[in-house]
Order: structure tokens, then C-alpha cells, then sequence
């Protein structure tokens, strides 16, 4: 079997995945205490949204990733792989972006009474790279496509990528207020109780799998819509002749 | 509040994206290699005239 068409076996397997966090996010995960030494939460159920939550955010970071990658190849290479990476890195970038975007203010409405925290460096950086995403997609759609087009998006993709370490490591190089840690029922201390972190990792590993599926069909697609400008260009100069 | 209805809505959000993204992946991949199937059948189609014309 051609690796590349494994994107569709990849992507049903990370579908039904994301079904099986969903009931294990909602239903089954362990329930936190209202109140611990640490202080007590506004709505401990709303925690449940980080099991889908985070692993959008780090599939966002590995989005970003192929972004820098299909940018960086770009400006090396000028080939029309390069510039597939970069369409599909921008893509996920933004679709696994807004998942981020809308859950996080979700949970914060409910657990500190405000959607967002225009203070907090992890939450800005976070929305200025998915505001990056967006940006990529539509001028990509509305531009015409041609190398020098090309050349100022994929400069504008390597900027987002100086984004993802900035954005990562924000809750340890700065007081935010976004939580870095969890005050859990099981060992009333701060810290991640196993089977949470257990289901995160598995959560993290089932949108690994879809993100590979979600990256070779979108990969595939530029592919075949290259192959059909190129046949119709073609047609276009058979028919001039 | 607990949050519970918080949770659902997010999870709504997020579950409705990945299954929104995946059919128009592979909506956009089946209607291309439809549209491609065209465009090389039309290709053929004009081969095969210009032989038969020689």
C-alpha cells in the first residue's frame, strides 16, 4: 500500500478516536474536588474540556511545525512540495487553532467569570498565531497565486513559527494566569494525578494519529489540485496551437 | 455552576471542527480526482482525433 494513501486509514482511526476521548473526557475521566488547599474552583467540571483542549494545542504546535517546514523549504528548494507543506501546515494550523481558541475561553468563562486575559502572554501569543493561521488561509485564497506571493506568506509563516517556543514555554517565563498545573482530588496536592495524565497522553497520541491522516490527505489534495491546473494549462495551450 | 454544560459545548466545537475538516478533505480530494479523470479522458479523446486525422 502507497504510504500516502494510509491518510485515509489514519484519518477514520483518529476519528474514532476523538469519539472515544470525547466519552472518556466527559464521562469517565476522574472528578476533581470542588475545594482543595490550593482554593476551590469556580465549575471543577469545566476542567474536562483540557482533554480535547491540549492536544489540539500541541497538534496546533505541530501544525505550525509543517508551517515553518514547507516555509523554510520554500525559500530553499522553490518546489512545488514545499509549497503543499506550507498549504497543509496552514490549514491545520488554523483548524486545530480555533479549537484552541474557542475551548480556552470556554473553560475560562466558567472557571474565572472571564473569557480571556488580555495580560496573559501564553493566551495573546496563542491568539496572535492562530490570528497568523487565518491570515495565511484566506490571503492564499484571495492572492493570486505566484512565487513572489508565495515568498511573503512563507516569510510571514517563519514569523508565526518564532511564535510556538514563545508560546510553549510562557507559563514558565512568566507569572500567567492560564493554569500550568492542576489541583487534583486524588493526592489533594498541586501536580497531575496519573490516570488524568495517562488520559491526556492517550488523547494527545489519538490526535497524533488523526493529524497524521488529516496532514497526507491534505497533502494529497494540493497535490491533485496542482496536477489539475497543470492538465488544464495543458489543454489550454493545446488549444492555443 | 459545575461547568458540565461548558464541557459539552466545547467538546461540541472541537469534535464538530476535526469532523467538518474531514469531509471537506476528502470531498475536495474525490471531486478533484473526478476533475481530473475528466480533463485526461478529454486529453485522450483529443489525441485520438489528431491520430485518426493523420
Amino acid at each position: 500500500m502507497n504510504w500516502r494513501n494510509s491518510g485515509y486509514t489514519l484519518t477514520y482511526v483518529g476519528l474514532a478516536g476523538i469519539v472515544f476521548a470525547t466519552v472518556m473526557g466527559l464521562e469517565f475521566a476522574p472528578t476533581i474536588k470542588a475545594c482543595t488547599e490550593g482554593g476551590c474552583f469556580g465549575a471543577p467540571e469545566a476542567y474536562r474540556i483540557l482533554y480535547l483542549h491540549v492536544p489540539f494545542a500541541w497538534c496546533s504546535f505541530l501544525s505550525f511545525s509543517v508551517l515553518f517546514y514547507g516555509s523554510l523549504m520554500w525559500y530553499l528548494k522553490r518546489s512545488e512540495d514545499a509549497w503543499v507543506y506550507f498549504q497543509s501546515g496552514s490549514d491545520l494550523g488554523l483548524i486545530f487553532g480555533l479549537g484552541v481558541i474557542t475551548s480556552g475561553p470556554i473553560w475560562a468563562s466558567a472557571e474565572w467569570g472571564t473569557p480571556w486575559d488580555w495580560g496573559d502572554i501564553r493566551l495573546n501569543s496563542f491568539g496572535l498565531l492562530s490570528a497568523i493561521a487565518l491570515f495565511l488561509v484566506y490571503s492564499r485564497r484571495s492572492q493570486p497565486d505566484t512565487p513572489s506571493t508565495r515568498d511573503t506568506l512563507s516569510a510571514i509563516g517563519l514569523f508565526g513559527f518564532a511564535l510556538v517556543p514563545i508560546t510553549a514555554g510562557a507559563t514558565h517565563w512568566w507569572n500567567t494566569t492560564h493554569p500550568p498545573l492542576l489541583v487534583l482530588e486524588s493526592g489533594e496536592k498541586v501536580g497531575m494525578d496519573s490516570e488524568i495524565r495517562t488520559l491526556l497522553l492517550l488523547n494527545f497520541a489519538i490526535m497524533c494519529v488523526l493529524f497524521a491522516g488529516f496532514l497526507l490527505l491534505s497533502n494529497k489534495r494540493y497535490r491533485l489540485a496542482a496536477e489539475v491546473s497543470a492538465r488544464k494549462a495543458e489543454l489550454d495551450e493545446e488549444a492555443m496551437l | 455552576m459545575s461547568g458540565i454544560v461548558e464541557a459539552y459545548l466545547a467538546y461540541s466545537i472541537m469534535v464538530g471542527l476535526v469532523v467538518w475538516f474531514s469531509r471537506e478533505l476528502l470531498g475536495q480530494i474525490s471531486s478533484l480526482e473526478a476533475e481530473l479523470e475528466v480533463l485526461s479522458s478529454n486529453d485522450n479523446g483529443t489525441s485520438d482525433s489528431a491520430e485518426s486525422e493523420e
